[in-house]
């Protein structure tokens, strides 16, 4: 039972780590991307490349990931989302699984559909606490997860620029009045989830192996757990996560385990009809 | 009653339509010319599984250009078109309607099991061969009795059934345990494991499952160690396994493991390293790293046809199906056609291949090959542990 | 042109196309027609009301479970088996539409997707029903002693049925019902201040075009002939979302033009090596950044401008030259 809530966590925090760059963008731009696990993906096989054939330390591949999701997301931004922003919501779902299908066909073009084994930060080592046992990758992600959800929402709390990208969701029209250059904080939104994106990408890269289609089950689970916290809450996302995690290891131990995607989305439902902003959500308020 | 924009929506619409199919009206092409022989092959190029997919191109694609090379079948090139079903069965209905009707092959071949399942529907209703597909399974395929069907891979039925068997008699496996994928092969694996412990008066301590796509398999072990497992029959593919270890070796549960023919690849050992030790397998062709004459030129035929491609089992298995392909078509004569083609086939009782041993075919059984071997992994590399064993 | 004439033009070249192409583009027609009807509903549920599913395929999968186990295993007649799979669908569609009426948007998307994944999941673990991995093999349809076992006589049934479909469709749109699914997604509270009652409606839209999604399966299954849970992923029903998007939100047409793109694109590009999925993105993109409307309505605007060169009609006359007496 323990072991069961161990990989609970462990398998949460990657759901987490996914969602938080999603949540991210989300809170402040208002717009679900269905393509952020791929900008993931894409990151962390750019990074492949500097690594395997420049042959440059892991250091600065994970570092080069970091900015090319951040690129990426600077791109996105502006090429695909800035033309279909007043649109509505349904553009945007649109157009961003348009861009899911884009950038995975070319990852597919550019590397093909092998499966490379990936470098991971954390190692390969077991941590052990008398009878149960973690992967330290695991272990590695949930850190990374808590310290980027803390870390995004202190910049939010804290930071002039984190304050003016609040403003925005609140009072577009308010905030321009302002003086807030709404263009420059949209995009260093996107910019900021982007590069979180792609510290996720880099991190389950290693769990998933590298091949093209590595984010398609975990984006899923992500967006999940993302309307699971609240589609707005860093601290949801999160705990959101995690939560999900357990509740499927430890539910999986007394029903068939092919059931298993079924009793997390069974639960996701749940919440949402008891809550349907989510665990940690905000009620909306639309004006009339 | 129609109102004007309704209208042109409906034109515009069938106009698009219409043009798209007559701008395709197809230029008609034998299978069978003076020079050439056509083979048609779906294949799973994207999609799902797109390494496998590769991999059988390459090891299909080496063994056609080898036959040419040499001089072709009884003075006729031959030319293989491979058709991309991304896996899917409806499109794999399509490639295999688009080959026979529009490119008018002689037979055909593929891979995958659902998309297999639906092309044989459809190519014994247009009476066209279907000649070895990698994929099985024992009821909708091997054991389906379809006319224009041949399998020369083992039902996964057939395998789990001699290799749960084999390791209970052999390996002194008490509380045998199986973990497969959710779709027919699995299902056949499962199948399979049951009859083999049926046999014997025992039971399955556990059979976990888990849905393809899936990289997480702690929940699967934690379950198989709470249950007592001493040895786990992995259903699944290379890597899956691959990672079912390891995930077993973090909670230091440390069964015996056994894996059917996709399995006996030297990759599971470079995955694994030193925790590959003792892994045992099932094979259904000679070892790559052996003397045997037609693994040699197997395997050079590869480096210089397909040379960016790996072998593993499935270029092993494309290469050595693609050439029984061939030898079929030899054996039609001169003026080779769909039926004699059939016929010859069905004489093979049994047809020593080169590179998978014998197989048997005859008017009432196409399911032609049921024998394997064991291998164990033992000081980082896979050596025979036991005879061929041949399944009823 | 005499505009009353046209859709019995469009329908003679429907009827003709099996004399012309073979038999290999005949199935890729059928299964668009299929594809097509699920398409519309879908149209009608995420164009015309706003709501989002990206559960679809489970109705699609139910559909054709129920009218290939009706006819295998109870013998019910084709036509019976397909008002059974619209009923159920219908039924199932409510049972969905009711809780799916509370979230909106994102949550939206995430609770049909639950559901598709559910229908998925409960296919496979009712194996003795479904055949569970194994399938169903179906039976081409009959109805009296007249068997649809050929592509063309498929077609035929098919089309039938899709124009069968797209009248009462349009008569629904054209009618209070769809003028009031129309005022809904324009504005819910503006409409609900007028007396529409918003969240019945949402649910009937749901179920209407769940029985929609369910017929186009019951279609589907004879037109492959053996259907198996791997039929109906996830990944179907992002495949029925980008149908409408392409081929044009809000149109019945264009529903069917999206579907027949889907479905004759990854055949058109046999020769260039598969990457249709790049292509089908672009075109998600494209559509929505400069051709809001769709294929259709890309279409519209050549077939206008076509008909404005051959009927010679040049711009409208200068004021000054309409004044003169």
């Amino acid at each position: 039972m323990d072991q069961a809530v161990i990989n609970g966590l462990a398998e949460g925090s990657v759901y987490a780590l996914l969602a938080l760059g999603l949540v991210f963008i989300n809170r402040i731009t208002e717009i679900a991307t269905f393509a952020h696990g791929e900008v993931s993906a894409l990151a962390a096989f750019v990074g492949f490349t500097v690594f395997h054939s420049l042959h440059a330390p892991f250091a600065v591949a994970l570092i080069v990931s970091i900015m090319a999701g951040a690129v990426i997301g600077f791109l996105v931004e502006r090429i695909v989302i800035r033309p279909v922003q007043t649109s509505g919501p349904l553009a945007t779902v649109v157009v961003t699984l348009g861009l899911f299908f884009v950038i995975h066909g070319l990852v597919k073009l550019i590397w093909g559909p092998d499966v490379r084994p990936y470098p991971s930060i954390f190692g390969e080592g077991t941590i052990r606490f008398g009878e149960t046992a973690i992967a330290a990758q695991h272990l590695g992600v949930l850190a990374t997860a808590f310290v980027i959800a803390m870390g995004l929402a202190a910049y939010l709390r804290w930071t002039r620029t984190g304050l003016a990208l609040r403003a925005i969701p609140q009072n577009r029209f308010g905030a321009a009045l302002i003086g807030l250059n709404l263009r420059r904080l949209t995009s260093t939104a996107w910019i900021v989830g982007s590069a979180v994106g792609a510290v996720a990408g880099v991190l389950i890269a290693p769990l998933t192996f590298l091949q093209p289609n590595m984010m398609q089950s975990p984006i899923i689970k992500a967006f999940a757990v993302a309307a699971l916290g609240g589609m707005n809450s860093l601290v949801g996302a999160f705990v959101g996560g995690l939560v999900l995690g357990v509740i499927e290891n430890v539910t999986v131990l007394y029903i068939p385990t092919y059931l298993k995607d079924t009793i997390a989305f069974l639960f996701i439902l749940i919440v949402l009809l008891l809550q349907p902003e989510g665990l940690f959500g905000k009620q909306r308020k639309e004006k009339v | 009653m129609f109102n004007i924009r309704f209208v042109r929506q409906l034109i515009a619409a069938f106009v698009g339509v219409t043009l798209v199919v007559a701008s395709v009206q197809q230029a008609h092409a034998q299978g069978v010319t003076d020079k050439l022989v056509k083979i048609g092959a779906y294949n799973a190029l994207t999609g799902p599984i797109p390494v496998t997919g590769k991999q059988m191109s390459a090891g299909w694609n080496a063994a056609i250009s080898a036959a040419n090379d040499g001089g072709g079948v009884n003075g006729r090139k031959l030319e293989l078109i491979i058709e991309d079903d991304g896996y899917e069965p409806s499109r794999a209905m399509a490639a295999a309607r688009k080959l026979v009707e529009r490119d008018q092959v002689l037979v055909m071949t593929g891979l995958g099991t659902p998309t297999t399942v639906v092309a044989a529907r459809y190519l014994e209703q247009a009476k066209v061969p279907l000649l070895f597909p990698m994929g099985a399974s024992s009821t909708q395929l091997n054991q389906a009795g379809l006319k224009q069907l041949f399998m020369a891979h083992p039902a996964y039925l057939t395998q789990a059934d001699i290799i749960v068997g084999w390791m209970i008699d052999n390996a002194a496996s008490k509380k045998p345990c199986l973990i497969y994928q959710v779709d027919p092969s699995g299902e056949d694996h499962f199948a399979g494991a049951k009859k083999a412990v049926a046999a014997r008066k025992m039971e399955l301590a556990a059979a976990e499952t888990f849905e393809r796509g899936t990289s997480d398999f702690s929940a699967q072990v934690l379950k198989m160690k709470n249950a007592g497992c001493d040895f786990v029959y992995t259903a699944t593919p290379l890597e899956t396994s691959a990672r079912v270890v390891t995930a077993a070796d973090r909670i230091s549960f440390k069964p015996k493991y056994a894996g059917f023919t996709t399995q006996a690849d030297a990759t599971l050992i470079k995955l694994l390293g030193p925790l590959a030790e003792g892994f045992y397998a099932a094979d259904m062709m000679p070892r790559p790293d052996g003397d045997d004459p037609a693994i040699k030129t197997y395997l050079a035929n590869m480096k210089k046809y397909s040379p960016d491609v790996d072998p593993t089992f499935f270029t092993a298995y494309a290469y050595s199906a693609m050439q029984l392909v061939i030898e079929a078509i030899k054996e039609a004569g001169p003026q080779p056609t769909r039926e004699k083609i059939i016929a010859a086939l069905e004489k093979w009782n049994p047809k020593q291949s080169p590179m998978m041993g014998p197989v048997v075919f005859t008017p009432n059984d196409h399911d032609g090959k049921r024998s394997l071997y064991m291998i164990q992994v033992k000081g980082g590399m896979w050596s025979k542990a036991s005879d061929w064993i041949v399944s009823k | 042109m005499n505009r009353t004439l046209i859709p019995w033009i469009v329908l003679a070249v429907a009827i003709a196309l099996p004399f012309i192409a073979g038999d290999y583009w005949l199935y890729l027609l059928a299964l668009a027609g299929a594809y097509g009807v699920v398409s519309v509903g879908l149209n009608l549920l995420t164009g015309l009301s706003g709501q989002i599913s990206l559960g679809h395929a489970g109705f699609f999968a139910i559909g054709a479970y129920v009218s290939t186990i009706a006819q295998l295993k109870y013998n019910v007649p084709f036509p019976l088996a397909l008002v059974l799979a619209i009923t159920v669908g219908w039924l199932i569609g409510l049972g969905v539409g009711f809780p799916a009426v509370r979230l909106r948007g994102l949550y939206l998307a995430i609770a049909t997707m639950a559901f598709g994944i559910s229908v998925e999941r409960g296919l496979y673990h009712f194996k003795a029903i479904t055949g569970g991995p194994y399938g169903l093999t179906v039976n081409p349809p009959q109805v009296m002693d007249f068997a649809f076992n050929t592509p063309s006589r498929m077609y035929f049934l098919v089309l039938a049925i899709v124009v069968v479909t797209v009248l009462f469709v349009a008569n629904v749109i054209k009618r209070r019902p769809g003028r009031m699914l129309i005022a809904m997604r324009d504005s819910e509270l503006a409409a609900s201040s007028l007396g529409v009652n918003v969240p019945r409606l949402k649910v009937m839209a749901f179920a209407f075009s769940a029985s929609l999604a369910s017929l186009g399966g019951a279609l589907y299954a004879p037109i492959i002939n053996f259907i198996s849970v791997e039929h109906f992923t996830l990944w179907l029903s992002i495949t029925f979302v980008s149908m409408i998007v392409v081929g044009g939100l809000g149109s019945i047409a264009g529903s069917f033009l999206g579907a027949a793109f889907v479905v004759v694109l990854p055949e058109l590009l046999r020769g260039f090596g598969g990457h249709h999925q790049l292509v089908y993105g672009v075109a998600m993109i494209l559509v929505f950044v400069f051709w809001p409307t769709g294929l259709i309505g890309l279409l519209q605007k050549s077939f206008d401008w076509a008909a404005s060169l051959l009927l010679r009609k040049g711009p409208p006359a200068a004021i000054s030259e309409a004044k003169r007496p």
